[in-house]
C-alpha cells in the first residue's frame, strides 16, 4: 500500500538554526497526525513547509504520488486553518468562504454547503467582526474546506478559543474530519488535543522528529528520553537507582507515577509532599538514598512525614541519549 | 460638584477655541456676503479659472503624489536591500521640510539658471536657458515631489499593519501572487490610501510657495486671495476666501462618504498576529533593489543638496559657468553678523517658540478635559483642535487679518495686526491640530490606573501630573511640539499676508534675497532653516 501523503527528509535552515532536521513521515488516505512539541521545536515550520509557505532546502513533499515540493502555495490545493484564523476583515463569510471557489459555477452552493457543515448555515451575510471566536473558527474551517482540499492544515487549532469550548469544539472537529475522511495535519502543544484528536502523533524536539506513533504507544514505549519525559509525568532515574527498581544496567529507568504504589517492602522513603487532585492524590516521596519520586496513588493512601515503601508495576528502560539534554 | 466644575472648564475652553479657530472665519463669511463683491467674484473670468486651477491641480497632485508615494512603500516595505533603513528614513523628509524651502531648492536645481539648465546649456552650447520653470507643469512637480511622502508613509503604515497570515490565506486558497495583491492587499490598504489622498489633496489645495514662486501668471486660489488683498481689494478677497472654504469643505465630505460606503473595522481580527513577511529575493533581484532604491533616494535630496551649494556661493560670482568657480563660507558669515538679517532668524526663532508653546499648553488642557475628566463637550473640543487642518493656511491668515484689524471689544476684537502678536497668534493657531493630535493620542495610551496608582501612593493631582502624565505623554508631546515648531519657522503662506517689518519671519527674508538676485543668502537661509527643522525633529523623535 502506497503512502498518500509523503515527506522525505525534509530539512529547513534559518540561518544557522536547523528549524527542521531531517523529517521524513508518511500517512494514509483519511489518516489525522497530530505535530506536538514544545515551542521552537519546528511543528509549525513542518505545517508550513507541507502548506508550500516555506521551501525546504532539502527534502521533498509528495501528494498522491505527485511531488509538490516546487509547487506554489496557490496550486497546492492544501487547506489551511490559520492559528489566529486570518479571516478577511473586508469581505463577509460568504465571501470569505467563497474566495478560493472565485470563477466556479456552482460558488454559492458549495459556501452554503461548507457553512452547513460547521453548522453556520445561513451566516453568508455576516460581517466577520459580529462573529464569536468559536464562529469565526468555523468560518476559517469551512473556507478550508470549500476548496475540496487534498489535505487539510490545522495551526493550533484550538488555542484561541475559551477553555469552555475547546472540548466540545474538539468533539465537533474530530467528528467532521472522520466524516469528511480527510487527511489532516494539526499542530499543537498540548498532549491532551493530540491524543484526542491525532489517530498517531509526531513529537518534534529542535527540529527532528523524535518519534511518530499512536498515543499509547508514545506513552507506554516512548523512543526517546525526552518523548519519555515531554508526554505525560515521568520519574526518570539513573545508576543504583533505577537498579533498585529493577532498571537495566546502564540505561536509564523511567516510571510513570501510577505505576508505583506503596506497598509492604521496596524502596523506602518518606512522604514530602501531598498534592490532592480529586480522585487521586499525587505524592513526592523523598528515597532514603535521596532520589525524588513522584507517586500517583489514592487520596487517603498516605500522609505526609508518613515512612513508606514503594513498589514498581512496569519500568521503561530507555538508552542514555549521546549528548546530554 | 466635580463633574460641574468639569464641564464648566469644558465650556469655558470650547468658547476660546472656537474665538480663536471660528470666529475669525465666521467674520470673513460675515464680510463676504457683500453684493458687489459677490458679483465681482462671479462676473470675473479670472476668478474662475483660478478656483478651478487650484481644483485640478490639487486632484493632479494627487495621482503623480500617488505614482511616486506607493511604489516607493512597497520598496521599502516588503524588500530588504542594503540601506533600506536609512533611505527608508530620508525617503520621508520631504514631508518634514518647509515648503518654501523645497521650493527655492527646485528653483536652484531645475530653475532657468538652475544647475541642471545650465549643464543642458552648456552641453548643447545654446545661447538661452534651456527651459523656465513656470506654470502648472512646474507647480505639479513641486507638489509630485514634496507630498508623494504621505502616500509613502501611510502606505508604508498600511503595510506594516497588513496581517501576513491574510495573504498566505489567499494563497493556500488557490490565489497567485498578483490576485492575492487585488483582492486581499489592496482593499485592505484602501483606507490608508484614502488617507493620503486627502492628506495630499489638503495640502496641495492650501499650498502657497510653489505658486507663488512658479506660477507666473497662473493663479490658483491661495495666490488669488494674497493677490487681491494686496491690491486692497478687501471684499473681494473674503469672498475668494469663502470659495476655497467651500472646495475644502467638499474634499473632507468627498472623501468621508467614499469611506463611509464601507464597513469600519478592517482591522485584522487575531492580535498579535503573524509578523509580515518581508520578501527578500535572489542577489540579482536585491542589487536591482538596492540601486533603484539609492537613485531614488538621491534624486529626491537632490534639491537639497543644490540648496546647500548654492548657499556657498558669494554674490556675483556664478555667471555663466556650469559650477559655481568659488566656494566660501561667506554668505553665513553675513547672515549671522548683519543685523537686519539675524532679526528674521531671530524672529522666527522666538515667534515659533512661543507658538508652540501656547498650542501645546492649549493643547494639554483640551486633551485632560476630553480623556479624562470626560467632559459634555469632548466632542466638540476635538473638533476645534483639527478645525484648523481642515482649512488652508490662506484661509486663516485673511481671516485673522479681517477680525483682528478692527477695535470692537464688545465683539472681541482688537486691532492687532501691525502688532507683533498677530503672527505667533497665526501660527498658534496653524498648529493647534499638531500639538492637539499628539496630546490626545498620547492621553489615550495612558493607562488611568496609573493615575489612580499615584494617588493611592499619596501624590496629590498636581504631583501626579508633574510625576506620572507628562513625563508619560513626553514622547508624544516632543514629537507634536516639533512638527509644531518646524512648521512655525518655515512658514510663508500667514507670515506674507499678516507680517510686519519688525517681525518679518526667515520666509520673508529669503523671498526679498531672492528678489534682490541675493542667492546665496537666501539658499543660506533655506540651509539654516533645514538644519534648524532637522535638529528640531530630531530631537523630538527621540524617545
Amino acid at each position: 500500500m502506497t503512502a498518500y501523503l509523503e515527506v522525505v527528509g525534509a530539512t529547513k535552515r534559518f540561518g544557522e538554526t536547523r528549524a527542521v532536521d531531517q523529517v521524513s513521515f508518511q500517512l494514509e488516505r483519511g489518516e489525522v497526525l497530530a505535530l506536538l512539541g514544545p515551542s521552537g521545536s519546528g511543528k509549525t515550520t513542518v505545517l508550513r513547509l507541507l502548506a508550500g509557505f516555506e521551501t525546504p532546502d532539502a527534502g521533498r513533499v509528495v501528494v498522491e504520488g505527485d511531488d509538490v515540493t516546487a509547487v506554489s502555495p496557490a496550486r497546492r490545493r492544501f487547506g489551511m486553518v490559520f492559528q489566529h484564523y486570518a479571516l478577511f476583515p473586508h469581505l463577509d463569510v460568504g465571501e470569505n468562504v467563497g474566495f478560493g471557489l472565485r470563477g466556479r459555477a456552482d460558488a454559492a452552493t458549495r459556501v452554503a454547503r461548507a457553512l452547513e457543515l460547521v453548522d453556520l448555515g445561513g451566516f453568508e451575510r455576516r460581517l466577520v467582526h459580529e462573529l464569536s471566536g468559536g464562529q469565526q473558527q468555523r468560518v476559517a474551517l469551512a473556507r478550508a474546506l470549500a476548496i475540496e482540499p487534498r489535505v487539510l492544515l490545522l495551526d493550533e487549532p484550538l488555542s484561541n478559543l475559551d477553555p469552555s469550548l475547546r472540548e466540545r469544539t474538539r468533539r465537533e472537529l474530530r467528528h467532521l474530519i472522520a466524516r469528511l475522511d480527510i487527511t489532516t495535519i494539526f499542530v499543537t502543544h498540548e498532549q491532551e488535543e493530540a491524543f484526542d484528536l491525532g489517530h498517531r502523533v509526531a513529537v518534534l524536539h529542535e527540529g527532528r522528529l523524535e518519534q511518530l506513533a499512536t498515543a499509547e504507544d508514545l506513552y507506554e514505549r516512548p523512543a526517546t528520553l525526552f518523548v519519555a519525559g515531554f508526554v505525560g509525568r515521568a520519574n526518570v532515574l539513573r545508576g543504583a537507582a533505577a537498579r533498585a527498581f529493577g532498571g537495566k544496567d546502564g540505561h536509564v529507568a523511567v516510571i510513570r507515577p501510577e505505576r508505583l504504589r506503596f506497598a509492604d517492602g521496596g524502596v523506602a522513603g518518606v512522604v514530602r509532599e501531598r498534592r490532592y487532585i480529586g480522585a487521586t492524590a499525587l505524592y513526592l516521596v523523598e528515597s532514603d538514598a535521596g532520589d525524588r519520586l513522584e507517586v500517583l496513588a489514592e487520596p487517603d493512601a498516605a500522609a505526609v512525614g508518613d515512612r513508606v515503601y514503594l513498589e514498581t508495576t512496569r519500568v521503561i528502560s530507555l538508552a542514555e541519549p549521546e549528548v546530554p539534554r | 460638584m466635580r463633574r460641574d466644575r468639569g464641564n464648566a472648564a469644558g465650556i469655558a475652553m470650547v468658547l476660546v477655541l472656537a474665538w480663536l479657530v471660528v470666529y475669525p472665519v465666521l467674520v470673513v463669511v460675515g464680510e463676504a456676503a457683500d453684493g458687489t463683491a459677490l458679483r465681482a467674484f462671479v462676473s470675473r473670468p479670472a476668478e474662475w479659472h483660478a478656483l478651478w486651477a487650484s481644483i485640478w491641480i490639487s486632484l493632479a497632485s494627487v495621482g503623480l503624489a500617488a505614482i511616486i508615494g506607493i511604489p516607493l512603500a512597497f520598496l521599502f516595505e516588503w524588500f530588504d536591500f542594503p540601506g533600506r533603513r536609512l533611505l527608508g528614513a530620508l525617503v520621508a523628509l520631504p514631508v518634514v521640510l518647509p515648503p518654501l524651502v523645497g521650493v527655492i531648492a527646485f528653483l536652484f536645481l531645475y530653475g532657468e539658471s538652475g544647475l541642471v539648465a545650465r549643464a543642458v546649456q552648456g552641453g548643447l552650447g545654446l545661447e538661452h536657458a534651456p527651459w523656465r520653470l513656470q506654470g502648472p507643469g512646474a507647480i505639479l512637480l513641486v507638489h509630485a515631489y514634496s507630498m508623494y511622502a504621505y502616500f509613502y508613509l501611510l502606505t508604508r503604515a498600511g503595510l506594516a499593519r497588513l496581517d501576513g497570515a491574510l495573504l498566505e490565506a489567499a494563497q493556500s486558497l488557490g490565489a497567485g501572487r498578483r490576485a492575492t495583491f487585488v483582492r486581499v492587499t489592496l482593499p485592505l490598504l484602501k483606507p490608508s490610501l484614502a488617507g493620503a489622498a486627502l492628506l495630499t489633496f489638503m495640502t496641495a489645495l492650501g499650498s502657497f510657495s510653489a505658486p507663488y514662486v512658479f506660477g507666473g501668471g497662473f493663479r490658483v486660489m491661495p495666490t488669488q486671495i494674497v493677490a487681491t488683498k494686496l491690491n486692497g481689494d478687501l471684499p473681494l478677497a473674503m469672498v475668494e476666501t469663502v470659495a476655497l472654504c467651500a472646495v475644502a469643505i467638499a474634499g473632507l465630505l468627498g472623501v468621508g462618504l467614499a469611506e463611509a460606503g464601507q464597513h469600519g473595522a478592517l482591522i485584522a481580527l487575531g492580535k498579535g498576529a503573524a509578523p509580515r513577511r518581508r520578501t527578500v529575493r535572489g542577489h540579482g533581484a536585491r542589487t536591482l533593489a538596492a540601486v533603484a532604491g539609492w537613485a531614488l533616494a538621491l534624486t529626491l535630496l537632490l534639491p537639497h543638496l543644490t540648496l546647500v551649494l548654492v548657499s556657498l556661493v558669494p554674490y556675483a560670482t556664478w555667471t555663466t559657468q556650469a559650477l559655481p568657480p568659488v566656494l566660501s563660507l561667506g554668505n553665513y558669515r553675513r547672515l549671522f553678523r548683519e543685523a537686519e538679517r539675524l532679526g528674521p532668524l531671530l524672529n522666527s526663532l522666538w515667534m515659533a517658540a512661543a507658538s508652540t508653546a501656547g498650542a501645546v499648553a492649549l493643547a494639554l488642557v483640551a486633551g485632560w478635559l476630553v480623556v479624562r475628566r470626560r467632559v459634555a463637550t469632548g466632542r466638540l473640543l476635538e473638533g476645534l483642535l483639527v478645525l484648523p487642518w481642515a482649512l488652508p493656511g490662506t484661509v486663516f491668515a485673511i481671516a485673522l487679518a479681517t477680525a483682528f484689524s478692527v477695535s470692537r471689544p464688545f465683539a472681541l476684537r482688537w486691532v492687532l495686526v501691525g502688532t507683533g502678536v498677530i503672527l505667533p497668534l497665526a501660527y498658534l493657531v496653524r498648529n493647534l491640530p499638531l500639538t492637539g493630535r499628539a496630546v490626545l493620542a498620547g492621553y489615550r495610551q495612558l493607562d488611568p490606573a496609573l493615575d489612580e496608582a499615584a494617588a493611592s501612593l499619596g501624590a496629590g493631582r498636581r504631583a501626579t501630573f508633574l510625576r506620572v502624565t507628562l513625563p508619560l505623554l513626553g514622547p508624544a508631546l516632543a514629537a507634536g511640539a516639533s512638527l509644531a515648531f518646524v512648521t512655525a519657522l518655515g512658514d510663508f503662506v500667514s507670515s506674507i499676508v499678516l507680517y510686519t517689518y519688525d517681525t518679518r519671519p526667515i520666509a520673508m527674508e529669503i523671498l526679498s534675497s531672492l528678489r534682490l538676485n541675493e542667492l546665496g543668502i537666501a539658499a543660506a537661509f533655506g540651509v539654516v532653516l533645514m538644519a534648524l527643522s532637522g535638529l528640531v525633529l530630531g530631537i523630538g523623535a527621540r524617545r
